[in-house]
């Protein structure tokens, strides 16, 4: 694990996750005498400031052995590693009690947890100033009006077709010479009929009307033969209810199975962190792959093109007096 | 035109298709029961499910928006709607021309955008999830449906389904070869729309792994019961609409009531052999890993693209 959050304190570190060492403040590494002296560090950083009744260690460690030899085993190891961590680190807390002083070991298990219940984010510059991260919030009023006057506009569009619809025709006409049949044309605001009435019609508001009124009624119903009694409890979302601000679901994350089946079509470049990476980042960088196989060998034609016609271009009076010369001649020759 | 029998149709054919749904679907798990060697539950048991739901106290979250609450009722109205178009057991109803089959297509999606909405609302991760794959799907599976149904409009002159109903089964029977790409198309589209094998599980309990039930989680008691309720209504509208369009024989005309018991019978016994095929299907066939879904799709789009280029060419 990398340097967490950019805060490193004066105190030992004591790593678990993967092979288990000490190292002091310096980064020296401090090896353990005996494997019991190392389950005993662990035993008591786990647990900081809390008061561990000597029982219980000698039950844990040394339950071979008589209790004479086992508590002098055990104040042996406290001594040996208060040596090391620096006085009273191991302390005696109550009645035949130990306690390891918080703030001495610092443990990665314990970082871990941490991390994982706060959700804080690896990049320090990331961090938020308070760690209840509650910074997002609702989009405000003018972003809502933003997107929802084109919902309306599609909303309108979708109940009044047939003005619309005309008014393309008239394009059409124009372009084609054929418009929309004549049973078309005399659609009016309410139905529009595509080619005749007998054939097909649609009315949109209708349709519109028929839908609220079908709904209503299925409330109606439901509420009649049945009841509409309602409880509020947490979300339940299968358990996973814990969200943090990493785990949020934008407009991207929904355009990703659609970005998926086209990606071939598109130019994507993608970079991915790794779980190990110091500082993760993601970037994802669309292009048009028609820019660079239509366009850009077009433009590059062009340029080589006018290139070479510049250099008629030689800037001197003499040369395109003689160009006129020359053109002259051709004509005179070419043109009896 | 609109007399007092045709409205009766009308009103008897939406009721019967909302009180019949769960039916075919209770069928269709007992053919997959017994095709799986076990002994099948008793073919009520949806309704046994659905009165459970509804006697059940709603739970919702503290953060549900008035779409949560308002889709359940969208979304049951809109296939009741769909019911009440499709030519089911009569043609020429009275709300028919109010809408063709691309309106139909419209009201199916908005069904599915309100339940993607309703998904997202409360912002659990599989919330989001089940309601992009099932855009994703239903936005790969309506080029193809339209294609579908573009070939059927295209033979019979006219995108009404009762037009389209009518043309069809009252031509002498000759078998149209782009009928038959676009019935091996629709069958396709089908599957995918209801959230059947091999799209999606409708019985699996793996959110990673779902489609249609991610966008429900939330949902419990009577908002939950009217969805699966539509998604049997949804299931028999789909039904109907690929037995209207490809073997549309005994369906009656509206205020006929001499021709309706034929019709009925038609019906349930077409219906029958329709669940037992879909149990056959989702028995025979495994879900397909999320992205093989759009080339299963894109298959189905191309039949359908087929059919329609086949009618030009053949004229058949």
């Amino acid at each position: 694990m990398g340097e967490s959050a950019g805060v490193r304190d004066p105190t030992f570190r004591l790593s678990c996750l993967g092979p288990v060492g000490l190292r002091s403040p310096d980064g020296a590494k401090l090896p353990f005498r005996t494997r019991k002296q190392t389950a005993l560090l662990l035993f008591l950083a786990r647990r900081p400031g809390v008061s561990v009744p000597k029982a219980q260690l000698l039950d844990l460690l040394w339950s071979d052995d008589d209790e004479a030899s086992a508590r002098h085993s055990l104040s042996q190891s406290v001594s040996l590693m208060n040596k090391s961590l620096g006085s009273e680190a191991i302390a005696p807390a109550g009645t035949d009690q130990l306690a390891l002083r918080p703030g001495v070991v610092w443990l990665d298990v314990t970082a871990f947890e941490e991390h994982v219940k706060g959700g804080r984010p690896r990049e320090a510059r990331h961090a938020a100033p308070d760690a209840a991260g509650d910074h997002g919030h609702d989009a405000g009023m003018m972003e809502r009006f933003g997107m929802a006057w084109l919902a309306a506009g599609c909303f309108v569009l979708g109940l009044f077709p047939t003005s619309f619809l005309l008014m393309l025709n008239r394009v059409a006409v124009s372009l084609t010479g054929q418009g929309l049949r004549e049973g078309a044309v005399q659609s009016n605001w309410l139905w529009l009929v595509p080619v005749e009435s007998e054939r097909a019609s649609y009315s949109p508001i209708v349709f519109l009307i028929v839908i609220v009124c079908v709904t209503l009624l299925t409330f109606i119903l439901v509420r009649r033969f049945y009841h509409g009694r309602l409880r509020y409890s947490e979300a339940w979302g299968c358990g996973y209810s814990e969200l943090t601000a990493r785990t949020q679901d934008t407009a991207d994350a929904f355009g990703q199975p659609i970005r998926h089946i086209f990606g071939p079509l598109y130019l994507m470049k993608r970079h991915m962190p790794a779980a190990d990476d110091p500082a993760p980042r993601f970037s994802l960088k669309i292009y048009d792959r028609h820019w660079y196989w239509l366009y850009l060998p077009v433009a590059r034609l062009t340029e080589y093109a006018s290139a070479k016609i510049a250099l008629l271009q030689q800037g001197r009076i003499s040369i395109y007096l003689l160009y006129s010369f020359l053109t002259l001649i051709a004509l005179l020759v070419f043109l009896r | 035109m609109v007399n007092t029998a045709a409205i009766a149709f009308q009103i008897l054919q939406s009721v019967f298709v909302v009180l019949a749904a769960p039916l075919l679907l209770g069928w269709a798990n007992q053919c997959r029961a017994w095709l799986q060697n076990r002994s099948a539950p008793s073919i009520l048991l949806p309704y046994y499910t659905l009165a459970k739901l509804f006697h059940k106290d709603a739970v919702i979250a503290r953060n549900a928006s008035a779409v949560f609450r308002v889709t359940p009722y969208v979304v049951f109205g809109c296939m009741w709607l769909a019911a009440g178009i499709v030519p089911v057991l009569a043609t020429d109803l009275p709300f028919a021309p109010a809408a063709d089959i691309i309106a139909l297509v419209g009201v199916f999606a908005l069904a599915r955008v309100f339940s993607a909405l309703a998904a997202m609302d409360i912002g659990t991760a599989f919330g989001g999830l089940g309601a992009r794959r099932e855009m994703l799907i239903g936005f790969l599976a309506e080029p193809a449906m339209l294609m579908i149904l573009f070939t059927a409009a295209f033979i019979s002159g006219s995108t009404q389904l009762n037009t389209i109903v009518e043309t069809l089964s009252h031509r002498e029977f000759a078998i149209y070869p782009s009928l038959a790409f676009a019935a091996i198309a629709f069958l396709m589209v089908l599957l995918a729309e209801n959230a059947r094998i091999p799209i999606d599980n409708p019985t699996t309990h793996l959110e990673l792994t779902m489609i249609h039930e991610a966008m429900i989680l939330e949902y419990s008691a009577r908002h939950l019961a009217l969805i699966e309720w539509a998604v049997a209504i949804k299931l028999f509208a789909y039904m109907t609409i690929g037995i209207a369009l490809f073997v549309p024989w005994g369906i009656a005309e509206a205020g006929n009531w001499g021709a309706l018991p034929l019709a009925f019978a038609a019906l349930a016994a077409k219906l029958a052999l329709g669940g037992a095929g879909l149990a056959l299907l989702e028995t025979l066939l495994a879900k397909l890993r999320l992205f093989l879904a759009p080339e299963f799709l894109s298959t189905a789009f191309l039949l359908g693209v087929l059919g329609m280029l086949t009618h030009f060419l053949t004229r058949g």
